[in-house]
């Protein structure tokens, strides 16, 4: 496209210009030759000459300014003409180097980051308006895409932030609040993770974390209940077994030299005390107290009578070594029930008439009592299991099935600073050992050996 | 409330309130019944208690007896008929401006310290309503932890000693960490020694309850910008119309009242359980469980042993005895309970104010559930437990609650 065709493209006149142009140009010629020629004829032929030569003078003029009208009419068209295939050259090439160039490097740039300002202005500019227009559109557009994509990232990276801060810190330090003083939970919210931004998530979110927090404190508080009641009940439970106890005692003293109701006196009173063990169980295993208390010492011997008592094998037992040793009131009713356990446990996994050994012997730390059968002993995953429930000892609420044996040794060996460990007997069944520190037993005079202790 | 100190436990006359009995009444003549009238008050009263009550249940029901100055008054001591004026708001009043011989006692008059704290739970009920309310929201599970929490701190200062004053050391300081915690004090708790002063009747109990109040009301202004799930919180939020010094004061009288008597009751208990005798070795050997225990505890020693009272609203008879309109009774809910033969007791709702102005009505609950695990916890956790010389002390007085000093040795624990 050449400089000069954009001038004449410029300068072409219009028609209507032209023609007056031309009538007039025509014009000064004509009307002196019009006005001589009426001069020089004669009076008479005067109007005759100024009408034929006037009317020819119009005549010349009209065709000179048609003439000048058609002449520019044809070259505005092919002004018109050149001017459209230039332009045509333009917007061709322009577009190519739009759809080929510009506008994937536009996208290009716009995603690593940069704007469409800074990209266009790196290349020369684009002449034709409309594609102009049309790519700086494409630019603001993908300038707000991206801005809008930026937003978007930043959003879900502080919500996954938000959520990964709910579940890796603010639950754990919720539970373990709660765990720790339930109260103070319950009362004062901890702060949830900081937010996102977007209300409507953050909303969302924290009405989830205060539901979550309301269950877990609900749930905690049931378990506790559950636990409370359950310990309450079995606590009115065994007291009022304890008072039947009490009351066949005394019945035992008045009448128990009738021969025909002493036997059934005596039956009545060990059906009462395994049943109270299986109150004193579930008492223990809910989180209550001893319900007993002893004060001063008790004799090792009357300790395990009172284990044995609470078995149904009770015959089978024999102790070795237990004279002599004097266990602290405290330690004697938690004692009882560990060795009940670990009696009823020896019974019922040997044969019915199999002898359940208890050896007492004295160890740098306490006395040791263990408790030995002849039974199939323990497999070495039964024996980690049981040695990680002496490790961790849980309640009613983190009982294995039905079997509650083990779980009160536990929580009663951890209360009372028992050790506890599980080996294999001289018989080849499974020995159990029980520690009882120095601190809850004294041990004085002979070591006797073999007695049934059984009543 | 009524005007006049409301940090001592009694409330003083109103002038501006007019008297409901009419002052043309008068004082009536005394009656015939008192002229030997056992007396509950002065050395003789305070050498015996147990005996007095012997005396006084000898007379009757409800038995004529003289107060300090000689004032005359009659003496309920049984149960049905304690049940009856307690019961009966309409015909026995908790207004001490009904008393007949209001002209000649006056407002100073020193048996006006033995009275409850009517400014809170007298006539009015609704502010006792609000607080049982906010009391009420408290979960019994979560209180039984909170008490425990408390007894296990306190047992955990004393374990290794060996030796302890029961109450000075553990009973007064577990119900007042609970109720501490109750009215929203825990995180800057107030000295222990302001708390029983404040729950006592002795000179420091004033200041310290005035100390008290002042951090309350700081504390209601605080929850009432910035609620919590706490009983402070719904009180604040209960009574929004209610000026934080009035709340203030509620949340006091909770605090101070509820604190001394639990403190009183589980004494008692403790006291009771180490006493050596059949209820204690019945305990002992888990025949009693320890909320069994604290319920013969109230029927044994119970910790508001006589109070004053109730003021008769018109002529009636009541145990056999003819009352007259104004006259003052003395409930004597120490003397019932010993009277009470063990079959005929019942829930014993009668010690915590029977009827609709009694304590606010979880306050039983509240204080069952801080003494059961209080004595349960010491029980427990302090192996061998035993009283020892010099023994069990209490004021020698018809009046005082608990045991003042309970020593007691137990197996320390190892360390």
């Amino acid at each position: 496209m050449s400089t000069d065709s954009r001038d004449r493209i410029r300068t072409s006149p219009h028609p209507a210009h032209q023609a007056l142009i031309a009538l007039l140009a025509t014009a000064v010629p004509v009307v002196p030759a019009w006005s001589w020629s009426v001069v020089v004829v004669g009076e008479s032929d005067r109007p005759l000459v100024a009408a034929v030569v006037g009317v020819l003078g119009a005549a010349l003029c009209a065709a000179v300014a048609v003439a000048a009208h058609r002449a520019a009419a044809v070259r505005v068209v092919r002004d018109g003409r050149i001017r459209a295939q230039t332009a045509g050259d333009t917007l061709e090439h322009e577009a190519v180097l739009l759809a080929d160039h510009l506008l994937p490097t536009l996208a290009e740039g716009v995603r690593a980051g940069r704007t469409a300002g800074e990209i266009l202005a790196a290349h020369p500019p684009i002449r034709h308006a409309a594609l102009d227009r049309l790519l700086r559109a494409v630019g603001g557009e993908l300038d707000l895409a991206a801005r809008r994509a930026e937003h978007a990232r930043a959003l879900i990276a502080r919500c996954e932030r938000r959520i990964t801060d709910l579940d890796r810190t603010w639950l754990p330090l919720l539970t373990t609040r709660i765990r720790a003083d339930r109260h103070a939970a319950a009362e004062t919210a901890d702060p949830p993770p900081a937010p996102s931004g977007h209300r409507p998530i953050d909303d969302a979110l924290t009405r989830l974390g205060d539901h979550v927090r309301d269950e877990l404190l609900t749930a905690a508080r049931r378990t506790d209940t559950v636990l409370a009641a359950t310990a309450a009940c079995g606590a009115r439970l065994r007291a009022g077994l304890e008072t039947a106890a009490e009351h066949l005692r005394t019945l035992r003293e008045t009448h128990g030299d009738r021969p025909e109701v002493r036997e059934d006196l005596v039956e009545a009173g060990r059906v009462l005390a395994r049943t109270v063990r299986i109150a004193d169980t579930l008492v223990t295993l809910a989180g209550g107290g001893l319900g007993r208390r002893d004060t001063g010492t008790v004799p090792l011997p009357d300790v395990l009578r009172r284990a044995t008592r609470r078995i149904g094998a009770h015959r089978r037992v024999r102790a070795r070594g237990a004279e002599g040793v004097e266990v602290l009131g405290q330690a004697a009713e938690p004692l009882a029930r560990v060795l009940t356990e670990l009696f009823d446990n020896a019974a019922a996994f040997s044969g019915p008439d199999a002898e359940v050994l208890v050896r007492v012997e004295e160890a740098q730390e306490g006395v040791l009592l263990c408790v030995e059968d002849g039974g199939p002993g323990m497999r070495r995953r039964e024996r980690e299991a049981a040695r990680a429930r002496i490790d961790s000892p849980g309640g009613l609420e983190t009982l294995d099935g039905e079997r509650t044996g083990l779980a009160v040794v536990g929580l009663i060996a951890a209360r009372h600073r028992f050790g506890v460990d599980f080996g294999t007997s001289p018989q080849g069944g499974l020995g159990v050992g029980v520690l009882v520190p120095w601190t809850l037993v004294t041990a004085s005079g002979p070591v006797a050996a073999g007695a049934v202790i059984a009543s | 409330m009524s005007a006049g100190d409301p940090f001592r436990r009694r409330e003083a006359a109103d002038p501006r309130v007019p008297a409901a009995v009419p002052a043309s009444s008068g004082p009536p003549p005394p009656s015939p019944d008192h002229a030997a009238a056992p007396r509950l008050y002065g050395p003789g009263a305070r050498r015996d208690v147990p005996g007095l009550y012997a005396r006084l249940r000898a007379l009757g029901p409800v038995a004529p007896v003289l107060l300090e100055g000689g004032v005359p008054a009659w003496f309920v001591s049984g149960v049905r008929e304690l049940r009856q004026v307690m019961g009966r708001p309409e015909w026995f009043s908790r207004d001490h401006r009904r008393w007949n011989l209001w002209d000649r006692v006056g407002p100073d008059h020193p048996v006006l310290e033995h009275m409850t704290v009517t400014v809170l739970f007298g006539e009015g009920g609704g502010r006792a309503d609000a607080i049982g309310e906010a009391l009420a929201a408290v979960e019994a599970i979560d209180l039984r932890d909170l008490a425990l929490r408390a007894a296990r701190e306190r047992i955990d200062v004393l374990a290794e000693a060996g030796g302890a004053d029961l109450v000075a050391d553990y009973a007064r300081h577990v119900p007042a960490r609970v109720f501490t915690r109750l009215c929203g004090l825990a995180n800057d708790p107030p000295p222990a020694a302001d708390l029983f002063a404040a729950a006592g009747t002795g000179p420091g109990a004033v200041p310290a309850r005035r100390r008290l109040h002042a951090r309350l009301t700081e504390l209601v202004l605080d929850r009432r910008r910035l609620p919590r799930a706490d009983p402070p919180s719904r009180l604040a939020a209960h009574r929004t119309r209610a000026d934080p010094e009035e709340i203030a004061l509620d949340l006091l009288l909770m605090l101070v009242h509820g604190q001394g008597t639990t403190a009183d009751w589980i004494a008692n208990a403790l006291r009771l359980a180490l006493a050596g005798d059949g209820p204690a070795a019945a305990l002992a050997a888990g025949r009693t469980t320890v909320p069994e225990f604290l319920e013969d505890t109230l029927w044994r020693d119970t910790p508001a042993r006589n109070t004053v009272g109730r003021w008769a609203v018109q002529d009636c008879d009541l145990g056999g005895r003819r009352i007259r309109r104004g006259d003052l009774l003395v409930l004597g809910l120490a003397a019932a309970g010993c009277d009470a033969p063990r079959t005929a007791r019942e829930r014993p709702r009668i010690f915590f104010g029977h009827g609709e102005r009694g304590c606010p009505h979880p306050a039983p609950r509240v204080a069952a559930t801080i003494a059961a695990t209080a004595v349960e916890a010491a029980l427990e956790n302090l192996p061998d437990l035993r009283a020892v010389p010099p023994g069990p002390d209490r004021r020698p007085s018809p009046w005082a609650g608990g045991p003042d000093r309970l020593p007691a040795a137990f197996a320390p624990r190892p360390r």
